[in-house]
This record gives structure tokens, C-alpha cells and sequence, in this order.
């Protein structure tokens, strides 16, 4: 099987810092990925390089592109896996709209803060090629359902929801071109816990019903426990230790994962 | 089935001054398909360790563990979770679910990621829960308000 996304040996300097270092792996369609650490090790520094938000200074992130669907992409990249390092920025920027996701951890990072609820899900269908506006506002309020937000709030903005419906509506947007890959930047921080849940919830259904790959930044060792099938623990901008999600968590084998996992407070 | 080999297993402490503890030494073991294995022994003997080394939960230092044609040691963690998903399955002393997600939704999350329509999988794990006497009225709360048993 040929990995989704292969990553190889990225590296990001911020001058004489290390960014992240040599960082490699390969994730297959239908995993779900999750990178711990503390804050500055350097995890949201990868995922920035993978996602094309931030140029690495070394390495190549190769995905397995498609070719694009008639009637909804109108990309021109070729399928097969390439490098979205060497490719052309409108050809990244399509990727970004089709097939990849980026959920934020601020809901107002990833949501355009003075457009309707529909309008944020629906900017995405029409920056693919849907013009009909029936169809867009019909598919918007299908996912507000999906995303369990009330389709009576659809012409509402999103300054007017909840941290938790923010959060949601973004997932939303992300996921309506049906995309293969989800980057997730902590996508539960921030929220209080009982809105944590059901969030968690939420995305363990839509990634299993969807199929999707995704890549998960967080701190937080009980969300990966419930969303990944993989581990990565980075230190200093390194990968320290990387396996099975209960294996690393349940047998950490390097010094600092285990301190992580030992330092967690119990409830 | 299940073979053994030779398995070790050691625990190093980092963080308390690098402690090796010797867990498991040398363990071989057979499993045919269809027998059922009872591992006994005085608490601390590593008898929980060693099962779930067999389910990939620990890794092993030494030595070989395979299911069928996979070895569990040296495996990628993709085949672990294959095998996870159709073979093995693992009941613990504990149950780690997402909180408030209804009992009915958990038992059939596992048919729901082999790909099984939600009905279904719904009519099943109704069958199971059923036949284990869990009262009806308890399947839509989450299973963290039920009693141990």
C-alpha cells in the first residue's frame, strides 16, 4: 500500500533554533496520527512544514495526490505521490481546498469572523467550483447538522456562537469538500471539558465514517489515547519515541515520554 | 495460533535513577487454536505483563511473539491495529471510553470501524448486550455510571 503522506527528514531553523530536526514517517489512509510534547518541542512547527503553512529548510513532505474529481476540483495536478514542498503554490493552495484540512486551535484563526455560519462552510464548495447557491446553502446546512449546530443559526455569524460551536463550525468548513487528510492544531484546547467530550466524539465518527487520515498536535495525552492509533513524542524538535498509541502511553520507553506520561494529573 | 519464544521483558526507570526491573525471562508458550490458557501465579509474577505483551499493548526486549503469521515485536503499528481490529480482542479490569457516549454507541463502535452500517451494528451490539443482561433501560447513558460488574 502506498503511504498517504510520506515525511522526510523536515527540518525548520529559526536562526541558531531548532525548529523541528530531521523528523520522518509515513502515515496510510485511514490513520490517525498524534504528536505530543511540551510547549516549544516543536510540534506545531512540523505541522506548519507539513501543512505548507511555514517552508522548511530541508525535506520533503510527498502526498499521495488524485487526480481531480470532474465536477467538483478543477486543480491540475497529476495523481500519484509527490512532493507538496517542490510544488507550485496554486497547486498547494488547491491541495489545501480539496483534499487537505487544517483545523486551528482558535476557532477565529480558521473562520472568517464577519460571514455567516453558511458562508464560512460555503466559501469552501464555491473556492472549488460550486456556484450554485440552492446546492451550496443546502450542503452548508447539512453539515452544520452533521457538526450538531442548529440549522436556524445558519445566516448567523460565528462571533454570535460559543467557543465549542466555533470549534465545530470550523471542523465543518474543513470537511466539506470531503477531504483525505485532517492537520489538527490542538483542536480541543481551550475548550471546557464537558465540550471537549462531545467534541472528541465527534471526530472520532466523522474520521471513521470518512476515512480520514489525520495529524493531531496536542498536549493533551487523553485525546490522543481516545483519537490516535499512533504516537509521536517530540523533545527539543526531535522525535523521541514513536509507536502504538497504548504502547508508547502504557510502556513509554524513552526517559522524557516517560516523565510526560508520569506527569499527567489524575482526576 | 499463539506462539512464544523466548520473550523478555525489563522495565527502565528513567526517572528514578534508572531501575531495570526483570519482569519476564525467557517465556516460550503455545497456543492452538480453540484452547483457552489460564495464567496464574502470586501478584507481581507477570502474568499481566506478559498478556499484554500478546496484545502489542508492551513491547518485548527480546525474543519472538506471533499471532497467526505476525510477529507482534517487529511489527509496524498498522498491523498491530489490523490485527487488533479482526483478531484480537482484550478485556481489561478497566473500560476507557469517551465520556457520556451511550452504551449502546460503544459496544458497536468496533463492527462500525470495520465498515458496518450503523443499524446493524446497532442490532448486534443490542443482540450482546442482551444476551450479557444489561437492563434496556440502561444502554443510551455511558457506561462510567454502571456498577463494575
Amino acid at each position: 500500500m502506498t503511504p498517504l503522506l510520506s515525511v522526510q527528514g523536515i527540518s525548520k531553523h529559526y536562526g541558531p533554533h531548532i525548529g523541528c530536526a530531521d523528523v520522518s514517517f509515513d502515515l496510510y489512509p485511514g490513520e490517525v496520527m498524534g504528536i505530543v510534547g511540551e510547549s516549544g518541542s516543536g510540534k506545531s512547527t512540523l505541522l506548519n512544514c507539513m501543512a505548507g503553512h511555514l517552508a522548511p529548510d530541508a525535506g520533503q513532505v510527498v502526498f499521495d495526490t488524485r487526480p481531480p474529481s470532474s465536477s467538483e476540483a478543477v486543480g491540475q495536478y497529476t495523481d500519484g505521490p509527490r512532493d507538496t514542498i517542490a510544488m507550485s503554490e496554486p497547486e498547494r493552495r488547491m491541495l489545501g481546498r480539496t483534499d487537505w484540512a487544517f483545523v486551528h486551535q482558535h476557532a477565529r484563526d480558521g473562520l472568517r469572523m464577519g460571514v455567516s455560519a453558511g458562508g464560512n462552510v460555503g466559501e469552501r464548495l464555491m473556492a472549488v467550483g460550486a456556484r450554485h447557491y440552492g446546492d451550496i446553502r443546502d450542503k452548508a446546512t447539512d453539515w452544520l447538522d452533521r457538526v450538531e449546530i442548529d440549522a436556524s443559526r445558519v445566516d448567523d455569524r460565528p462571533t454570535t456562537f460559543s467557543g465549542g460551536m466555533q470549534q465545530r463550525l470550523q471542523i465543518a468548513r474543513n470537511l466539506v469538500t470531503g477531504p483525505r487528510l485532517v492537520f489538527m492544531d490542538e483542536p480541543t484546547g481551550g475548550l471546557d471539558v464537558s465540550v471537549q467530550a462531545r467534541l472528541l466524539d465527534l471526530l472520532r465518527g466523522l474520521v471513521r465514517d470518512m476515512g480520514l487520515s489525520a495529524i493531531i498536535v496536542t498536549h493533551d495525552l487523553a485525546v490522543v489515547r481516545l483519537l490516535a492509533d499512533r504516537l509521536m513524542v517530540m523533545k527539543d524538535g526531535r522525535v523521541v519515541e514513536a509507536g502504538l498509541t497504548d504502547q508508547v502511553l502504557d510502556d513509554p520507553q524513552h526517559a522524557y515520554s516517560q516523565l510526560l506520561v508520569s506527569s499527567v494529573l489524575q482526576v | 495460533m499463539i506462539n512464544l519464544s523466548n520473550v523478555s521483558k525489563t522495565f527502565t526507570l528513567h526517572n528514578q535513577g534508572s531501575a531495570v526491573i526483570e519482569v519476564i525471562r525467557d517465556v516460550s508458550l503455545s497456543v492452538a487454536p480453540g484452547e483457552c490458557v489460564a495464567l496464574t501465579g502470586v501478584s507481581g509474577a507477570g502474568k499481566s505483563t506478559l498478556m499484554r505483551m500478546i496484545y502489542g499493548n508492551y513491547r518485548a526486549q527480546s525474543g519472538e511473539i506471533r499471532i497467526g503469521d505476525l510477529d507482534i515485536v517487529r511489527s509496524e503499528p498498522r498491523d498491530i491495529i489490523k490485527l487488533r481490529r479482526d483478531v484480537l480482542g482484550y478485556v481489561s479490569q478497566f473500560l476507557r471510553v469517551v465520556p457520556r457516549v451511550p452504551t449502546l454507541d460503544v459496544v458497536a463502535e468496533p463492527l462500525r470501524a470495520l465498515g458496518v452500517p450503523a443499524v446493524e451494528a446497532q442490532g448486534r451490539a443490542r443482540a450482546l448486550l442482551t444476551q450479557l443482561n444489561i437492563p434496556e433501560r440502561l444502554w443510551s447513558l455511558s457506561p462510567t455510571t454502571f456498577a463494575g460488574g
